[in-house]
């Protein structure tokens, strides 16, 4: 009865807590940073032109602007309207051209709900719609309360789930579990902020920041010109008088000081972005909330999950963490192309336990860390080594030999050596094993990745060989899902060829649906 | 080999349908014909584009008087000349009951295998050297990959279209079934 009336309550035209103002003005502001940044152009002009009333004009330009600004969210918050009928949600919006949106709940991939610092004295939320469709039928209601904003997520998620959809749930345990699983939220993990910091620390992408921050630093030029003529001043204060090693400890005490500076960095990013954060399960559905400024809550239904992963960098594998991944999908328009969407649903820094208990309630049937991981074929190491690396240093080899004589001609020649050493190493890492419904892969230099996945979720194999794999008896597996794709070098021929047939069995009889 | 134990193994392995097993339909017989065709046409391109050079700026003389240069020349040639019939026989597909299989490479031996009910759709394509030959291509999508899982040339109209309709039919079903339940 009461979702019959929340139904009814729903279904009628409404708009948004006059609140949304304040978001609209965000986005416009932010889409004018993003797109129209030469549009202020002009001033520069004026400011150029315009002599001694420059500041005048330039200021009532400002006002105009503003007052534009403001009016135009006003009145985007008028036009805005949304209404939730049975099966579907309906948008009305647009000031100079109307646009009308209907998005049926079955084409709903996702509602996330996050909670910018402005809508929390209000308890409103902004609600993002994810469709299955393009991301032009991306929906964004900003400045809706957060219960009503729940009641609608619940409601278009009920109507996804079909009621035999615990079915996809692949696992006859499901079945004893669904009674006292499924209507009631299971909390997963809470993490607090020491586990937040270690993230930061062990987050790989902090080494993609210091290329950011690298990036940056060669646009302010002339800055930059200023800073490292400051500091090539100082190394020359202390080398003018001092000897080669102060030089070489002030050099190395630098790096310390950058290095340190960029984990701090980091850390900080990481309480902030996922600050408080908490995983739990509700029925079939995964749900995240997470965020210091912004909380962000976003969920996932566990049928659509295609692969997880464990990671672990060589800093995490010191902190024994995991950073596991999970892989979702979501079509374009064409339905055939498949781009990763969740990249997003990330839960960093778990323990060892955790990961066996939640690989557990995922695939409960799959105890992989029973299961004895197969190496690859050694023959990785030797046929990347001859056909990749030994030619590429062969040709600074002869270079230089031509050039300089022989003994520097071979100094390039040590490549291979240190190749030898990592292919050794990356040979080593590589593993996999599989129960005959689902696969593990293990790969990885210093740290290691574990790729988790059911059969019945690919898409294509593909087995390769060359002349020198024929003759050892090993082949390339590859494995596409949708979304990401596996490749196995190098496997026994018997075990590529049993792995294929074992997915094209699962894919053929298995009736849960990959999507 | 180094094999993971668990109890049913062997009747497993013996019991389920082997790809490695499989024997595989060649393509049309004139596939080999457009393949080498093509090659020339791109060959011809190359030797147009030189003696153009040449004409207009005489810089290529250097190399016409030099035997060696005519041997690295021949060299394409041999290959456009030869290749074509060695792809054209790695080349074949092989139908299932329930996926379809697609092998090519010469050197580096390759083969797909696609389930039907992966397919999201299917296409038929025909350019205008295979429409002189009366051929076809069809290509597969999955959601694997936003390109072609899988294209086979070199088909008779109407083997493609026998082909089309029997995995468009068998996708549906398997699709339709997997939504309704």
């Amino acid at each position: 009865m009461s979702k019959a009336n929340a139904v009814n309550r729903m279904d009628q035209w409404q708009r948004l807590k006059p609140q949304a103002i304040v978001h609209f003005i965000i986005k416009i502001v932010m889409r004018a940073i993003k797109e129209a940044m030469q549009g202020f152009l002009p001033l520069i002009v004026v400011y150029a032109a315009a002599g001694e009333r420059r500041w005048s004009i330039i200021a009532m330009i400002g006002i105009g602007l503003v007052a534009l600004l403001l009016i135009g969210a006003f009145l985007s918050y008028l036009k805005f309207r949304f209404r939730i009928s049975k099966d579907s949600v309906l948008i009305q919006s647009g000031v100079l051209k109307r646009k009308r949106l209907s998005l049926g709940f079955d084409k709903i991939q996702n509602i996330e709900l996050s909670e910018p610092l402005y809508f929390r004295p209000f308890g409103l939320v902004v609600m993002q719609i994810e469709s299955a469709g393009s991301s032009s039928e991306e929906v964004t209601l900003g400045g809706v309360p957060r219960t009503y904003a729940e009641e609608i997520r619940s409601l278009v998620l009920q109507h996804k789930v079909p009621q035999n959809d615990h079915l996809s749930i692949e696992s006859n345990e499901s079945e004893t579990n669904q009674s006292d699983a499924s209507n009631q939220q299971q909390h997963l993990l809470h993490l607090p902020i020491g586990e937040l910091i270690r993230f930061g620390l062990t987050n790989n992408s902090i080494w993609i920041f210091a290329g950011i921050g690298a990036g940056a630093m060669s646009q302010f030029e002339w800055g930059g010109v200023y800073y490292f003529k400051s500091v090539g001043e100082l190394f020359e204060t202390i080398a003018g008088n001092s000897p080669v090693p102060i030089l070489l400890l002030t050099l190395f005490g630098l790096i310390i000081a950058v290095v340190s500076l960029l984990l701090l960095v980091s850390a900080i990013g990481a309480i902030i972005i996922h600050y408080d954060f908490k995983l739990s399960q509700l029925g079939t559905r995964l749900h995240i909330s997470k965020g210091l400024f912004e909380k962000k809550e976003s969920s996932l239904l566990i049928p659509k999950l295609q692969s997880i992963q464990f990671k672990q960098s060589w800093p995490a594998k010191i902190l024994k963490r995991y950073h596991v991944h999970l892989t979702q999908i979501s079509f374009s328009k064409s339905g055939a192309a498949a781009r990763k969407s969740g990249s997003n649903f990330m839960i960093p820094s778990a323990k060892a336990d955790f990961i066996t208990e939640f690989s557990a309630r995922l695939y409960p049937n799959f105890d992989w860390w029973s299961l004895k991981l197969n190496a690859i074929s050694r023959l990785f190491v030797w046929k990347n080594l001859l056909w990749f690396v030994l030619p590429i240093a062969l040709i600074p080899t002869t270079f230089i030999t031509y050039h300089l004589g022989l003994p520097y001609g071979l100094i390039p020649l040590m490549a291979p050596l240190i190749a030898y050493v990592i292919l050794r190493r990356v040979h080593l890492m590589y593993g996999y094993a599989t129960d005959g419904k689902h696969g593990i892969v293990k790969s990885g230099f210093l740290g290691h990745s574990l790729k988790l996945f059911p059969f019945y979720k690919v898409q294509t194999v593909h087995v390769t060989q060359s002349p020198g794999q024929r003759r050892a008896m090993v082949a390339n597996l590859n494995i596409k899902l949708a979304g990401s794709t596996i490749t196995i070098p190098f496997m026994a021929i018997e075990d590529a060829n049993q792995w294929r047939d074992k997915i094209l069995f699962e894919v053929e009889t298995n009736k849960l649906s990959w999507m | 080999m180094n094999e993971i134990t668990f109890e049913n193994e062997q009747v497993e392995a013996t019991g389920l349908p082997k790809v490695a097993d499989l024997e595989f339909e060649g393509l049309a017989d004139n596939y080999a014909r457009t393949l080498l065709i093509e090659g020339l046409f791109s060959w011809l391109f190359f030797i147009i584009v030189f003696s153009t050079i040449q004409t207009f700026t005489g810089k290529i003389g250097f190399f016409l008087a030099h035997w060696w240069f005519y041997l690295v020349a021949a060299i394409p040639l041999l290959l456009i000349l030869t290749l074509p019939f060695l792809i054209a026989n790695s080349r074949g597909f092989a139908l299932r009951e329930k996926d379809i299989h697609y092998k090519s490479g010469i050197v580096w031996h390759k083969t797909v295998s696609l389930p039907f009910n992966r397919i999201q759709h299917v296409e038929v394509e025909s350019g205008p050297l295979e429409r002189f030959f009366k051929l076809t291509t069809v290509k597969l999508f999955t959601a694997g990959g936003a390109r072609a899982d899988m294209s086979i040339p070199a088909l008779t109209f109407e083997r493609s279209s026998r082909l089309r309709s029997h995995l468009v039919e068998h996708a549906g079903v398997v699709e339709s079934g997997a939504h309704d339940e």
